[in-house]
């Protein structure tokens, strides 16, 4: 049953490099397995780094799983594509990506494009930040909702 | 053949297509909006790309994001399922124009089908049987008087962008008529952008008989005979059956060959369905053509033998159909309940949420095309079906005691489902003697402690 599977889980994760494996069974019950904790999530972790087991996130199917990267910051917030298609991190072939990690970028700001019906989309940015993480390849297929950037508020 | 098809639907539709597509070797690709994230097509097709919010607008219905997820999947070919953009001639030109082969016919033929009234010339100019009417689009409230009087009231004003049961509007006396015209043209003006009207004679109490057709590059058309779809509620089919009760050799013989005219006069290819009303004399007319796959499409299957889903993406893959379905025989007799989340006891009120038990019978000659399963939540956004319980057996009784007892077995629990009421149909007597029409569900009465009683009605007062 499920339970097998989690020991399972946790053996391989303690002989390998892997820190995190989250999995959603068949139904909707959903598990996050650690192997270090991330730095900034909450204030009761044990920093050890014995495998620790998390309470099960949810198992009311009807919440879509929530996409949070293990990177993700106390003031971090991710912006999510708002449609499917090709994403480019540049206006054009040969020219310079629109950010790149560590830009400040300011509301409006155009972070990337997505391509669909040969129609370039910009996607701008809706509040204020610095680009911590981009998340997605060049040239990549992205689906509605998925993440592409994470942002942390500048200051 | 192709390579890879996109699903642009949901729920069981989408998942007889997928099955269909592997069956036939066939990659898929199902889209998604956010709410449907566990639903079943999401999890069979090969690969599957979400492409928005739980609104219809912004997902199923929305062709940017669709044509989109077909691009990165480089999908060849989308099939449109039932409902959605099924019927979209918009939809069909744009799939076309981005390299995708459109599981339906060409905008073309959308078009000649959906103007209702053009539908109704067409198929005229064809042969076929029409109801009497209005010769076209009426000029105003003046003509629809001037023709109510020449035919005899009662008569329909009908939306010629409407279909469905939608836009109609039922003139008794002369002395409505201009009244019910404003309100109809307006009501049309609305839902479907377009407040043409045409008007046609009235038929009490029809039975709704319709023919499945099956066309290919090549000009060649079958028919697989009739289904009978008197069983509605509110204009929505809740069983369905084939062959009708009513239909003899002879007489669907001539409505076969009918529905082959029509389809050959406008070039179809592909499956579609003719619809007709049969009065009370037993003579079939015309109402309108449905130019994709239908949610019945499961009892022609049960009893002709043939894979509608397969031979539709077949036809589109410029294939012929197989030739038995030239000269095919209706084997034995077919019903179809679908099964749907409303609670008949509350006048059908839809009843979402989680199902928590559900079990669906089997055996011999029972068949279930459900995309539901335990832990599935009913999103409230889309229709409410939980999916299609199907018997075939030798004859018509033997497959309504199957029908009474496959429903029995089955157990859903969460929603509220309209099983009680398929069952108090089984059970009662005019049906089994065959002997019903599109009236039929309004003698029904719902009694609040859950049990469904049948109201014994003075026909001639409606």
């Amino acid at each position: 049953m499920w339970q097998d599977k989690i020991k399972e889980i946790i053996y391989l994760l303690e002989n390998s490099t892997v820190n995190e494996i989250d999995l959603t069974f068949w139904g909707g019950r959903r598990f996050r397995v650690v192997k270090s904790p991330p730095e900034v999530l909450s204030d009761d972790l044990d920093s050890d780094s014995t495998v620790r087991m998390e309470t099960p996130i949810s198992s009311d199917i009807s919440e879509p799983p929530s996409e949070s990267s293990p990177k993700l910051p106390k003031d971090g917030i991710e912006v999510f594509s708002p449609m499917p298609g090709t994403f480019y991190r540049s206006p054009g072939p040969e020219k310079d990506p629109f950010v790149k990690e560590g830009d400040q970028v300011a509301k409006g700001d155009t972070l990337c494009i997505i391509e669909a019906m040969k129609i370039m989309n910009e996607i701008e940015v809706e509040s204020n930040g610095v680009i911590q993480s981009i998340l997605v390849k060049d040239g990549a297929a992205v689906e509605y909702d998925q993440p592409l950037f994470i942002l942390s508020s500048s200051s | 053949m192709f390579n890879k098809i996109l699903i642009a639907n949901r729920g069981e539709i989408a998942l007889r297509i997928i099955r269909a597509c592997h069956e036939l070797g066939i990659k898929t690709v199902a889209v998604y909006s956010t709410v449907d994230k566990f639903s079943l097509h999401v999890r069979f097709a090969n690969e599957a790309v979400c492409i928005g919010p739980g609104s219809s607008s912004e997902s199923y219905l929305n062709i940017p994001r669709i044509i989109a997820a077909g691009e990165i999947t480089n999908a060849d070919a989308i099939h449109p399922g039932y409902g959605f953009l099924a019927e979209s001639a918009d939809f069909s030109r744009i799939c076309q124009k981005n390299g995708f082969t459109f599981i339906g016919p060409s905008p073309e033929i959308i078009n000649a089908m959906g103007d209702k009234s053009q539908a109704k010339a067409t198929m005229e100019k064809a042969g076929v049987p029409v109801i009497p009417g209005s010769d076209g689009i009426l000029s105003g409230p003046t003509e629809a008087s001037k023709l109510a009087g020449e035919m005899g009231y009662p008569v329909m004003l009908k939306a010629t962008a409407g279909g469905g049961g939608r836009g109609m509007r039922l003139v008794r006396n002369p002395e409505e008529t201009e009244k019910l015209f404003i309100t109809a043209q307006s009501e049309a003006n609305i839902a479907f952008e377009n407040g043409d009207l045409y008007l046609e004679k009235f038929i009490e109490n029809p039975r709704h008989i319709e023919i499945q057709i099956i066309g290919d590059s090549q000009g060649n058309v079958a028919h697989l005979g009739e289904r009978e779809c008197s069983i509605q509620r509110r204009h929505q089919k809740l069983v369905e059956e084939s062959p009708s009760a009513v239909v003899d050799v002879e007489l669907r013989k001539r409505m076969g060959e009918a529905a082959i005219h029509g389809a050959k006069k406008i070039g179809y290819i592909g499956v579609g369905t003719m619809e007709f009303i049969l009065d009370k004399k037993k003579e079939f007319f015309f109402m309108e053509m449905n130019t994709r796959i239908q949610v019945e499409h499961t009892v022609t299957e049960m009893v002709t033998g043939a894979d509608l889903i397969k031979q539709q993406i077949r036809m589109y893959a410029g294939e012929r159909y197989p030739s038995y379905l030239d000269t095919v025989q209706l084997r034995g007799h077919s019903i179809e309940c679908r099964i749907n989340a409303e609670d008949p006891d509350r006048n059908f009120i839809p009843s979402p949420g989680t199902i928590t038990s559900f079990h669906m019978p089997g055996g011999k000659g029972v068949r279930v095309d459900t995309h539901s399963y335990v832990g599935y939540e009913i999103p409230t956004d889309y229709d409410s079906m939980i999916g299609k319980l199907i018997v075939q057996a030798g004859n018509r009784d033997r497959a309504i005691n199957r029908m009474q007892c496959a429903l029995e077995e089955c157990i859903i629990e969460g929603p509220k489902t309209t099983i009680p009421l398929h069952a108090a149909i089984m059970r009662d007597k005019e049906f089994k003697k065959g002997n019903f029409d599109t009236s039929f569900l309004e003698t029904f009465e719902y009694s609040s402690n859950g049990t469904i009683k049948k109201v014994e009605e003075d026909r001639e007062q409606r």
